[in-house]
């Protein structure tokens, strides 16, 4: 397989204002006309007292600690993003690549019982397009 | 249900003189289809409930008085910045009361699956409401009870685990200030009216909300698209970037210039000090951050950090800048920021709270009270340590603090002489930051207020001539001015989506707000034409409800000062307002509204509006 070049969503916390649009749009974007941010596949940390808000998204590293975590075989490298792309339907829900994501941005949807992971929206990322501060860009470094 | 964009359900909440750990009377209705087009939700919706269950009989701090939290369809969607409304009898005017916050509670509620949370009755000891979808539980609050918002919140946040959103009232609530505000992420508060002093009079500290189900759209891809022409029109909007960049500050620039900006209690039109605290001065020494509310493309608060970082909020906003800045003759940005930070601590309004210290102030500095009464404070205007000291007495009923704690109208009572002549109030509500005899539209504004001395449902101030023909300083053109303004709001307060984002940041006009509407409802034929007269009704039927409390042509009117005396400076220098100019405004615009010649509703506008049914009997 021919590498591809990384691409990830990039935050940049201090042009982050906390407004989680990117939350309202993501979580729509997969589940269209349903919205809950609990939902999304993009999460911002809000420290509320110091104003410190922080995207957090998966970065879609090389090592993929999710896909070898996967007992159910769910989580797979897509040919044309080269990125992991949980499967839905074969999701068991285990968290089992929660838990093994080292950056805590592998997300759980506890009424579905799925996980969720960025997709980057097959490669046009919505949350990117929607956000009014510049806080999340998408990166494609070779 | 068959309509998107709504929860679907009521769920009401009867405290009931219940303890923590008790279970609670309460229950969900779903929202009643044949009236939802006529008042959609929030303000609408909320005026209705609040119409059914609470009456002349209804005093503000009884316990059978609702507190409602509102919310519409559009809130909560990928669409634009949400809010809720608390509507409930107001503990300042005796009148209806919407007050509506930002933050990210109004979507939770939406996500918890309600559209309005209705809680009458009073616990039997200080509690609070915790409600996690069907979950509704009163919680033990003895923990949390006298600390400030800030500390309550930061203990129920610790206690839910970040998720849960919170509605909290400080110690000026608990102690029934009727001014006392509710705050919600630490930043936002619904200040105006008295709010707070609903919640402490039921005993109820907080209300914790989490919610795990989906608000639904009719059509997300419309919504897509909708986006973007929002982004478009942001670009092309007069004022989005400069509110983003400085957001509501940017009104010190002009307010002073234009000889609207309210100083020592309203004794200027224009503040010497202006250039020490307006929005540059802001960005340049005390400016950290901006923050956002939940889905909004302009975020325009800043969390700004003053005296080495011992004072840090989302603030100061405009109002409270006039009102707690030049209008107490004060002209520290700093200062202005800790006064800011106090008022949120200890919940209570910044406007209020300014309006009632200059009033005092300025009875000092005329001799009508003096430091005996004072508790020995030198109550001149510019004296910072002194607003301190009676923010903190007033919050907490404090000597000479609780002559003034019940607002300005009450205070002016009590003081006597002719400290009623400069009580700068109407219907009991404090004035905001606009001097009515710069731009004499605003006074008709602010008379025509339901919730009284308010600037959110209309302000006519600094629009250009090309928008409307009206006479600054006369009474043409003014009265259609304010009903229009007034009516742009309500299918927005309806939403509830933040009026200040969509009139500002985007220009919107009402086609728009139909078009949200459309593409979140599914409401196909919904227009401008009749969002225009859905304002109209919600217009009206608020009225209904304040007329129904006794009011008439007579509460509709100007403290004395700013009705009969000249302002000193700037634009307006000289010009008076007076009776003739101000009646002729007031008939036009109960005409324009068809209320008759006392303020009453016409059983014929109660027809055409169909709201003869909601209404029941109006007195004579």
């Amino acid at each position: 397989m021919k590498k591809n070049p990384r691409r990830y969503i990039k935050s940049i916390p201090d042009n982050c204002s906390g407004c989680r649009l990117c939350e309202l749009v993501c979580s729509d974007e997969h589940n269209p006309n349903f919205t809950n941010p609990k939902r999304s596949r993009i999460r911002i940390k809000i420290e509320h007292r110091e104003n410190k808000n922080t995207p957090r998204v998966c970065l879609q590293c090389e090592e993929h600690p999710c896909v070898d975590a996967c007992p159910a075989k769910a989580i797979r490298i897509h040919s044309d993003l080269g990125i992991p792309i949980v499967s839905m339907e074969e999701c068991t829900g285990c968290q089992d690549c929660v838990l093994a994501c080292p950056d805590g941005v592998m997300y759980f949807d506890s009424q579905k019982n799925v996980a969720l992971k960025c997709d980057l929206c097959g490669g046009d990322p919505e949350c990117v397009k929607n956000c009014p501060m510049g806080a999340i860009v998408f990166e494609k470094s070779a | 249900m068959v309509l998107k964009g709504y929860a679907g359900r009521i769920l009401f909440i009867n405290l009931d003189n219940k303890k923590a750990g008790e279970a609670l009377q309460y229950k969900t209705e779903p929202l009643d289809e044949k009236i939802l087009r006529k008042l959609i939700g929030g303000r609408g919706y909320g005026a209705y409930l609040l119409y059914n269950l609470s009456g002349p009989t209804t005093k503000p701090l009884d316990p059978q008085n609702p507190f409602i939290l509102s919310t519409g369809p559009l809130t909560g969607t990928p669409l634009a910045g949400s809010k809720f409304a608390v509507i409930t009898k107001s503990p300042l005017t005796g009148l209806f009361l919407d007050s509506y916050s930002g933050g990210e509670l109004a979507g939770e509620i939406k996500y918890a699956g309600y559209d309005h949370i209705v809680i009458q009755g009073r616990c039997a000891q200080p509690s609070y409401l915790f409600i996690e979808d069907e979950k509704v539980e009163l919680r033990d609050a003895s923990h949390i009870w006298g600390k400030t918002t800030f500390d309550a919140e930061e203990i129920l946040i610790k206690e839910h685990g970040g998720e849960a959103k919170i509605l909290v009232t400080g110690p000026a609530g608990e102690k029934l200030v009727p001014f006392a505000c509710v705050c919600t992420d630490y930043y936002h508060q619904s200040g105006r009216g008295g709010a707070g002093a609903v919640m402490g009079s039921k005993n109820l500290k907080a209300i914790a909300v989490k919610g795990s189900k989906d608000v639904t759209v009719s059509d997300s891809e419309g919504l897509k698209k909708f986006r973007q022409y929002l982004q478009e029109k942001f670009k092309k909007s007069q004022f989005g970037d400069l509110r983003v960049k400085y957001g509501t500050p940017y009104t010190t620039t002009t307010a002073s210039a234009i000889g609207v900006l309210p100083t020592r209690n309203f004794q200027q039109g224009s503040f010497e000090g202006i250039e020490k605290i307006n929005c540059f001065t802001i960005k340049e020494k005390i400016w950290i951050s901006d923050h956002g509310c939940l889905g909004c493309q302009a975020p325009c608060m800043n969390f700004v950090k003053a005296k080495k970082g011992k004072i840090k909020l989302v603030g100061p906003e405009y109002e409270t800048i006039a009102l707690l800045g030049s209008n107490v003759g004060v002209d520290d940005i700093e200062r202005i920021a800790e006064f800011n930070e106090l008022c949120d601590a200890y919940g209570v309004d910044t406007i209020s709270c300014g309006g009632v210290i200059a009033f005092a102030m300025e009875c000092y500095e005329k001799g009508i009270i003096d430091q005996k009464m004072t508790d020995g404070l030198d109550l001149r205007f510019g004296n910072a340590d002194a607003v301190v000291e009676m923010i903190i007495k007033i919050a907490k009923r404090d000597g000479f603090g609780n002559v003034l704690a019940d607002g300005v109208k009450k205070a002016a009572e009590r003081i006597g002489k002719e400290s009623p002549h400069f009580a700068i109030h109407v219907k009991g509500m404090e004035l905001p930051g606009y001097e009515p005899r710069g731009a004499f539209a605003m006074g008709l504004a602010y008379a025509t207020a339901t919730r009284g001395g308010c600037h959110r449902r209309a302000k006519p101030v600094e629009i250009p001539q090309d928008r409307f023909k009206y006479d600054n300083f006369g009474f043409e053109g003014n009265a259609q001015m304010v009903k229009k303004l007034q009516d742009f709001r309500e299918p927005v307060h309806c939403g509830i989506l933040c009026d200040a984002l969509l009139r500002f940041c985007f220009e919107l006009e009402m086609k728009d707000i139909a078009e949200m509407y459309r593409l979140v409802v599914g409401w196909e034929d919904i227009s401008a034409p009749e969002l225009t007269q859905l304002a109209e009704r919600i217009y009206t039927l608020t009225r209904c409800y304040n007329v129904r409390e006794g009011m008439d042509r007579k509460d509709d009117t100007l403290p004395p000062r700013i009705l009969h005396d000249p302002l000193p400076d700037g634009p307006g220098q000289g010009k008076i307002i007076g009776d003739e100019t101000f009646n002729k405004m007031l008939d036009e615009y109960y005409f324009l509204r068809g209320w008759d010649s006392n303020g009453i509703p016409t059983p014929e506008t109660l027809d055409r509006l169909g709201l003869t049914d909601i209404v029941g009997a109006l007195p004579k």
